[in-house]
C-alpha cells in the first residue's frame, strides 16, 4: 500500500513541479471571452444580411417575374447561406459561452433567448445603419460565387419583355421625358416616362445611379443608333422597393 | 511549518493560497481530501485499490499545477471533485474497465438504496446484496455518477452543477432516470 500523499509531495519536489502562472489562466480566460465576441460579431453581421437580402426581394412582383416562392428558390440560396452561417456562429458562441469559468451554470433557454436578443437587436442596427449592405459589396467584390448568385437580380430585372429592366443611367435628355439607360448586358436604352410615372424614395434619375424600372418595352433596336425603347411606368431604387411612392413629374430629380 | 492544530482551523482557500508558494501546505490539503476523494473514485469507477491510488495522485498533480487556476467564488470541494471525476472518467475510457469486480462497500449499497430508490426491504438484505451490487454495476456511468454525488456523497444540486459542470434540470433528468433504470435493473434481477 502506498503513501499518495507522501508520494506526491515527493514527486513534486523532486521533479520541480510548479503551479501554473495566473497570468496564463486569466489569459485563457480572455480568450474564451474574445473568441465568443468574435462570433457574436459574425452571427450579426449574417443576420444584418438576411434582413439586407430579403428587404432586396420585390416580392409583390416575384409572381410576375416568373419566380416561384418557395425554400429553395435561387433568391433564397444567398439568404438561407447566411441563415446557415448565422445558426453555426449561434451554435459556437453557445459553445463558447459553456466554456467559460461559469458558463455552465447559465440555463441553456436563458443563453439561446440572450442571443437571439443580441442578434436581433444589433443585426437591425447593422441593417439599418446601412453595414450590412456595405459588407455584402464587400462579399460580392471578393468572391466570385458570391458575386455571381447575387447576381441573379441582375438576371430577373433583364427582361424587358416581361416589363422588368434594369441598369445605369448614362444621361438624362434635355426633355423632361426621357433618359437613357444601359442595361446589364452593355446594351442601350432610351426611356419614356410621362405624367403618371411612379418614382419611388430612393430612386434618384441621376447619371450613374442604378436602378430598376417597371413598365413596356415598346420598340425593337433601332439600326441606326442600337438603342431600344422603353416606356417607364415605375422607377425604383436599385437596393429595395423604397417605403413610399410618389409622383415623378415635380418631383426632385 | 504550522503544526497539526494550526492547519486544522484554516479553510480549504487559505490552504490553497499558502500552497500556491509552498508545497508542504499542499500536504494538508491533500490530507483533508485524501479519503473523500478515494471513496469517491472507488464509488464511480469501481476500480481496485492500487488503480485508485495511482488516480488520486494523478489528481493531485493536477490539482496542485492548476492551483492558479481556482476560484474562490467556488467551493474548493467541488472543484477538487471535478478534477477527481475528469481524471476517473478519462481513465475509465483509457482503460476500458467497465466490468471490473464491483468494489463498493456494503454500507454504500445500503445507502445508496434507502436513499435513492424506493425499494422493498428484501432488496438490502444481505444474501441478495450480490445481485443488488451488480444491478447498481450495469448503470450507465452518467447515472451512476450523478447517483453517487447525490446519495452517497451527499452533495446539494449547487456543489452538484459546479462538479459536473451541467445545469440542475439535466442533473435532475439525470438522477430520476438513474432512480428508475436502478428499479428495472432490480427488478429484473429478482
Amino acid at each position: 500500500m502506498k503513501d499518495v500523499i507522501k508520494e506526491t509531495l515527493e514527486k513534486i519536489k523532486k521533479e520541480e513541479i510548479k503551479p501554473i502562472s495566473r497570468w496564463f489562466f486569466l489569459a485563457k480566460n480572455m480568450f474564451t471571452w474574445l473568441t465568443f465576441l468574435c462570433l457574436v460579431v459574425l452571427g450579426i453581421i449574417s443576420f444584418s444580411l438576411i434582413l439586407f437580402l430579403v428587404s432586396q426581394l420585390d416580392w409583390e412582383i416575384c409572381s410576375q417575374m416568373g419566380i416561384k416562392l418557395h425554400w429553395l428558390s435561387p433568391v433564397f440560396y444567398i439568404p438561407l447561406l447566411w441563415l446557415i452561417l448565422s445558426i453555426f456562429f449561434a451554435l459556437l458562441a453557445f459553445w463558447e459561452i459553456r466554456k467559460t469559468k461559469k458558463g455552465y451554470r447559465y440555463n441553456s433557454a436563458v443563453i439561446v433567448l440572450i442571443l437571439a436578443t443580441i442578434f436581433s437587436v444589433f443585426g437591425f442596427f447593422f441593417y439599418f445603419s446601412k453595414e450590412s449592405e456595405r459588407v455584402h459589396h464587400v462579399f460580392s467584390g471578393q468572391s466570385v460565387p458570391y458575386k455571381k448568385m447575387s447576381e441573379l437580380k441582375e438576371r430577373q430585372w433583364s427582361q424587358p419583355e416581361l416589363g422588368f429592366l434594369g441598369g445605369i443611367i448614362l444621361q438624362i435628355g434635355d426633355k423632361n421625358s426621357q433618359f437613357k439607360l444601359l442595361d446589364f448586358e452593355e446594351h442601350s436604352w432610351v426611356i419614356n416616362y410621362d405624367d403618371n410615372l411612379v418614382v419611388m424614395p430612393g430612386a434618384l434619375l441621376l447619371p450613374n445611379e442604378k436602378i430598376k424600372i417597371l413598365g413596356q418595352k415598346i420598340e425593337t433596336e433601332n439600326e441606326k443608333t442600337e438603342e431600344s425603347l422603353f416606356q417607364a411606368r415605375e422607377i425604383r431604387p436599385w437596393e429595395g422597393r423604397g417605403p413610399e411612392s410618389r409622383n415623378c413629374p415635380g418631383c426632385e430629380k | 511549518m504550522e503544526d497539526q492544530k494550526d492547519y486544522t482551523e484554516k479553510s480549504d482557500t487559505e490552504l490553497v493560497k499558502m500552497a500556491r508558494s509552498n508545497p508542504e501546505y499542499f500536504g494538508f490539503l491533500m490530507e483533508r481530501y485524501n479519503e473523500k476523494l478515494t471513496f469517491f473514485i472507488r464509488r464511480i469507477s469501481f476500480f481496485q485499490k492500487e488503480d485508485i491510488e495511482d488516480i488520486l495522485q494523478e489528481v493531485f498533480i493536477k490539482v496542485y499545477k492548476n492551483l492558479n487556476e481556482y476560484d474562490d467564488s467556488l467551493k474548493f470541494s467541488s472543484w477538487i471533485y471535478r478534477i477527481t471525476r475528469n481524471q476517473t472518467i478519462d481513465n475509465i475510457r483509457k482503460k476500458s474497465r467497465h466490468n471490473q469486480n464491483l468494489s463498493l462497500e456494503e454500507h454504500d449499497f445500503e445507502k445508496f438504496l434507502k436513499s435513492s430508490v424506493n425499494l422493498e426491504k428484501k432488496y438490502a438484505e444481505k444474501e441478495t446484496m450480490e445481485k443488488t451490487r451488480e444491478a447498481i454495476m450495469t448503470l450507465p456511468l452518467k447515472y451512476r455518477e450523478v447517483m453517487v454525488l447525490k446519495f452517497l456523497e451527499e452533495k446539494n444540486y449547487d456543489e452538484m452543477i459546479d462538479i459536473l459542470k451541467k445545469p440542475k434540470g439535466t442533473i435532475a433528468t439525470l438522477i430520476s432516470r438513474g432512480k428508475t433504470l436502478l428499479q428495472e435493473n432490480l427488478t429484473n434481477l429478482y
